[in-house]
């Protein structure tokens, strides 16, 4: 019998059919061709009739073969195509996509590489600033019920918040209806921590006992303070704070019932807190201790010393509790119109309190990062059009098959959000490493009780963003592969249409320009920032401070009691400080510049604002050496002599006598000397010489100005200049245990002078600690921290953003030459030079270019305005920033072009 | 009708209804289905190998038949194809739309009676 699986074999061969299937159809064929066969022998026939009878079953070469096509690759070797309303199929077909999908990219690992890693890094810096957005501005702060919590401010005649004087303080927990609880507590203080070993410095906050239960926390161990232990003598117990316990204790239980020294003052250890208080921001310190509220104790009205937080009572609003508030101080005006008279109430969410000027800054951030994540995703569907230009066969080849356009887009969009997940798990692992690196530099800003971590939130963020970035980004690739035609494919053979291809580039060429456009604002928002950091650092500090090294000292109460014990301590280490290895100069003084200062009412005679409680300066004591060491200009008058230092401590000693009898009127013949700053003297006597004028300190004691002096930043460099006024040291004196600053100017290497100082200290007390022992230098660099640290991020995320358009604008160009080799090389055939072909080329880049870059600064004009509040003596709409960042972005552009234009000049017309 | 050999857009419209008519009341195989069509209709329609299994395969793979590998002792393993539930509520259709298409031919191509005339 014949072997009829041969002729069968050579009509399915075109079907290209999987061998199995083909197999089984020979089968079934052939039997039925041996059947037919076997009848006509049976029936008479010969061999050789019967043969050729029963191969006319198979008709001609293509009759079985196109028959058969229908129905055969009905059945694709790729996706099914699921035709079915049927549910059921989705799940297995949408796995099918899926392990079709991954099949694509790893056929692919150098574009699949580059989506991915471009995906990462946008999705990556999402994760990062969104994880601390989740931390501070979504999650709740871990205290109980933490939308209830409120700061407690003062108000003054002048704008801005104030610290809460105690009496104040007590009369509003009396008097308000609003809040649940409230708590009063200090600003951290540096105390000296001592007992074994060398002292430490220690953050110490004085609390209110009620503290951490209006906070709802718990201490980790032990309890928090009891309701007595406000009280004088019942209140040297301490709770202390995790890092203190672990550095002091070394994280020992026994803790608990142990004594800590602080300014030689015991304290028993009564409860640790949990780590994560640390670093929440609410009375920050290294030990809270208790607060002595007896009101004798707390100061007088007027003085805002006071932090306070308060609990909302259930139901009542921050507005009605305000009010509240409001309300009563207006009544403690009334009754005390010498304090009070100006006073009101400010009320601000605990939440907010904390983030400060945070918040905006943070938003600005997630805008940033949004952008560089719209570049990347931009840039991939770049990539995802110019793949896709090498996939039309096989998308005109599966619609001509059946498959329908739905079921082509929904392949290719399960292929693009495959892409941009395995990007966004990689953008996790960028985010997570870049959230360290933030962690280290943001806490410090602005300390948050709520750790900046990688949580569900976070996660579900940067899945969320990629399956959506992917399905967006995926779609005009995959509209334009389903729109492909056989037919056209068939007609254009291996040259590209004109038509679509022309329109592919276009769409890539959009792409670019709004990649271009992008990355201009944010490298126009980073220059912004990048000028003002220059600025900040450029900016007149008012002082000469080289070789300037400051160092705090807290004398403790305890040894150093009355105002000789204290005068005389710094008397004596001055004079040997003055001449000591490495020290040229040395000065006491209770502040130094930029870091915040003290201030006080004066009246200036003659005024309109003559009145009592209406001005505030700030001022300063000081020892004679102090204009020295920091090199603040003297503009006329004199300095400080020792007699003055004199005068000012016996006239300060007769009006506190005067002040503890009850009575409150000046001293006869007490009259204290003063220098004051330019803008002092400028401000309360202009067109007057200062020199000789009178004002009174504080109501009480009659001052005469002996000199003016140059403006010194106080309160940072962002800070202008405010009125001033210095006084002789010793008019402090009288405020045992308040913090004084040794300030010198040292010459060759600040060890020396350093070294000195310490042997110094220790030689006079070998109990007290030095504490912030900083150069003037380190001050002011620090104080540019928040503007490095912006301009680094916001600079970081811009040059990602200049890279990834590099990308995009040299993929754009490769793939045009790409597509117009055939046009070069006729162009080149006929006559165009190398030069022509150039210029034809990277001209089409700097149109697109500039296009982009006009787009840009449009959008960049829109956008750095938010910027406003981070910049510093730059206009959001700084022309030189604009025009650099412009020049910049073009240049880039062409250079990114002139790689593929030089390629395309090395068309051979022969070779192709 | 004159014609021996009926025209191949016939064989067309027909051939499915014929395939699943001939499986309805037991299964059968490829050549078992070709010889009944060419003896039922007396030799007057022929389906050839290259014709017939593309058809099945298509009634097959909209599900209206199911063919099954059977193996007989001392035979071959053959195919047999069999008429599945949604296959025969194909055919009752088919061969209702068959019906229909038949009369209304017959109506049109019938002599014209007397009365029409009139």
């Amino acid at each position: 019998m014949p072997d009829w699986k041969v002729e069968i074999a050579r009509r399915l061969s075109a079907l290209n059919l999987v061998p199995a299937r083909e197999a089984e159809i020979a089968e079934e064929l052939s039997q039925h061709l041996d059947d037919r066969y076997n009848e006509m022998v049976a029936g008479g026939s010969t061999e050789d009739e019967a043969r050729r009878e029963t191969l006319k079953e198979l008709s001609d070469e293509n009759l079985l073969a196109s028959g058969l096509q229908r129905v055969e690759q009905e059945v694709p070797r790729e996706p099914v195509v699921p035709r079915s309303r049927n549910g059921r199929i989705f799940l297995p077909s949408l796995w099918q996509d899926l392990r079709y999908g991954l099949r694509q990219l790893r056929r692919n690992p150098g574009f699949t590489a580059v989506a991915v890693v471009t995906l990462a890094l946008g999705i990556g810096a999402n994760t990062a600033i969104f994880s601390i957005i989740n931390a501070t501005l979504l999650r709740p702060l871990p205290f109980r019920n933490p939308s209830r919590l409120v700061q407690l401010w003062e108000t003054e005649a002048s704008p801005g918040q104030y610290p809460l004087a105690g009496p104040d303080y007590l009369d509003w927990q009396e008097q308000n209806h609003t809040l649940q609880a409230s708590s009063l507590y200090t600003w951290p203080q540096s105390f000296g921590a001592s007992g074994a070993g060398e002292p430490e410095e220690a953050a110490v906050v004085a609390t209110q006992a009620n503290f951490f239960s209006v906070l709802g926390v718990q201490p980790l161990l032990g309890r928090s303070f009891l309701r007595g232990e406000n009280r004088a003598g019942f209140d040297h117990v301490a709770v202390l704070g995790y890092g203190f316990w672990q550095r002091h204790f070394g994280g020992r239980m026994d803790a608990l019932g142990k004594t800590v020294e602080l300014n030689l003052q015991k304290y028993t250890v009564v409860g640790v807190m949990p780590a994560w208080f640390d670093s929440a921001g609410v009375g920050p310190a290294d030990v809270w201790v208790p607060l002595d509220m007896a009101r004798s104790a707390l100061h007088r009205r007027g003085s805002h010393y006071y932090l306070a937080i308060g609990r909302l009572r259930p139901g009542v609003s921050v507005a009605q509790a305000r009010a509240d508030l409001v309300t009563i101080a207006k009544r403690l005006g009334a009754a005390h119109p010498d304090s009070d008279h100006e006073v009101g109430a400010a009320i601000i969410p605990l939440n907010k309190q904390l983030l400060g000027d945070s918040r905006t800054e943070l938003l600005i951030m997630m805008g940033v990062v949004g952008l560089v994540l719209l570049i990347a995703c931009v840039n991939v569907a770049n990539l995802l059009l110019a793949r896709a230009a090498g996939r039309r066969g096989e998308f005109a080849v599966r619609q001509a098959l059946g498959s329908t356009r739905r079921r082509i887009i929904r392949q290719l969009l399960t292929e693009s959000v495959l892409l941009w997940l395995i990007g966004g798990g990689l953008g996790l692992a960028f985010g997570w490493a870049g959230l360290r690196g933030l962690s280290l530099a943001t806490t410090a800003l602005f300390p948050h009780p709520n750790p900046f971590a990688l949580d569900g939130t976070v996660l579900l963020f940067t899945l969320g963003i990629s399956a959506v970035a992917g399905l967006l980004f995926g779609l005009a690739p995959a509209w334009q592969l389903s729109c492909v035609k056989l037919s056209d494919e068939l007609k254009a053979g291996n040259q590209s249409v004109v038509s679509p291809a022309g329109n592919r580039r276009r769409l890539g060429e959009a792409l670019v320009v709004v990649e271009i456009a992008l990355s201009l604002a944010l490298l126009t928002g980073a220059g912004l920032l990048l000028r003002s950091f220059v600025r900040l650092r450029e900016t007149p500090v008012g002082i000469r401070a080289t070789g300037a090294l400051t160092a705090k000292i807290a004398l403790p109460p305890k040894k150093y009691a009355s105002p000789r014990q204290i005068g005389s301590f710094y008397q004596q280490l001055l004079a040997q400080l003055t001449g000591a290895p490495g020290i040229t100069e040395a000065a006491v003084s209770s502040e130094i510049p930029l870091k915040g200062g003290n201030n006080g009412y004066i009246t200036v005679p003659g005024r309109p604002d003559d009145t009592f409680g209406k001005v505030l300066v700030e001022w300063n004591y000081i020892t004679p050496g102090y204009f020295q060491v920091m090199g603040i200009p003297f503009f006329k008058g004199r300095n400080f002599t020792a007699q003055d230092s004199q005068d000012t401590a016996s006239g300060m000693a007769k009006v506190d006598a005067m002040v503890a009898s009850g009575k409150m009127h000046p001293v006869p013949g007490v009259e204290f000397t003063a220098i004051v700053n330019a803008t002092m003297a400028k401000t309360f006597w202009p067109g007057k010489d200062a020199l000789g004028q009178i004002f009174v300190l504080g109501g009480l004691v009659p001052t005469r100005v002996i000199g003016v002096v140059g403006d010194v930043k106080v309160f940072g460099l962002w800070s202008t200049a405010i009125p001033e006024a210095y006084f002789p040291d010793t008019a402090a004196f009288d405020n045992a245990g308040m913090p004084m600053f040794i300030s010198l100017k040292t010459t060759g290497a600040a060890g020396t002078g350093l070294a000195s100082l310490r042997n110094r200290v220790h030689a006079l007390d070998p109990n007290l600690a030095l504490f912030h022992v900083r150069t003037m230098g380190d001050i002011i660099s620090q104080e540019t921290g928040d503007t490095r640290y912006q301009v680094l991020l916001l600079g970081l995320f811009a040059l990602l953003a200049l890279a990834l358009t590099v990308v995009g604008i040299y993929g754009v160009m490769s793939y045009a030459v790409r597509q117009r080799t055939h046009e070069i090389a006729m162009r080149m055939a006929l006559g165009a030079s190398p030069r022509n072909i150039l210029e034809l080329l990277t001209g089409r880049a700097a149109v697109i270019a500039l296009i982009g870059v006009g787009t840009g600064i449009a959008a960049a004009f829109g956008l750095t305005r938010f910027l406003t509040s981070l910049l510093y003596g730059v206009k959001p709409t700084d022309p030189l920033t604009f025009v650099a960042v412009s020049i910049t972005l073009v240049a880039v552009a062409l250079l990114a072009s002139y790689i593929p234009a030089r390629r395309a000049t090395k068309v051979d017309p022969i070779a192709l | 009708m004159e014609t021996k050999t009926p025209d191949i857009e016939w064989k067309k419209v027909s051939a499915e209804l014929l395939i699943l008519s001939l499986v309805e009341a037991r299964p059968r195989h490829g050549y078992e289905i070709s010889k009944l069509i060419e003896q039922r209709s007396g030799g007057a329609v022929r389906f050839y190998v290259a014709s017939l299994y593309p058809l099945l395969y298509r009634l097959e793979k909209r599900g209206w038949i199911q063919g099954r590998w059977v193996e007989k002792s001392g035979q071959r393993r053959r195919r047999y194809y069999r008429l599945t539930p949604k296959g025969k509520k194909a055919l009752g259709a088919q061969r209702r739309g068959w019906q229909v298409f038949v009369n209304a031919v017959n109506r049109i191509t019938e002599p014209i009676s007397e009365a029409e005339h009139a």
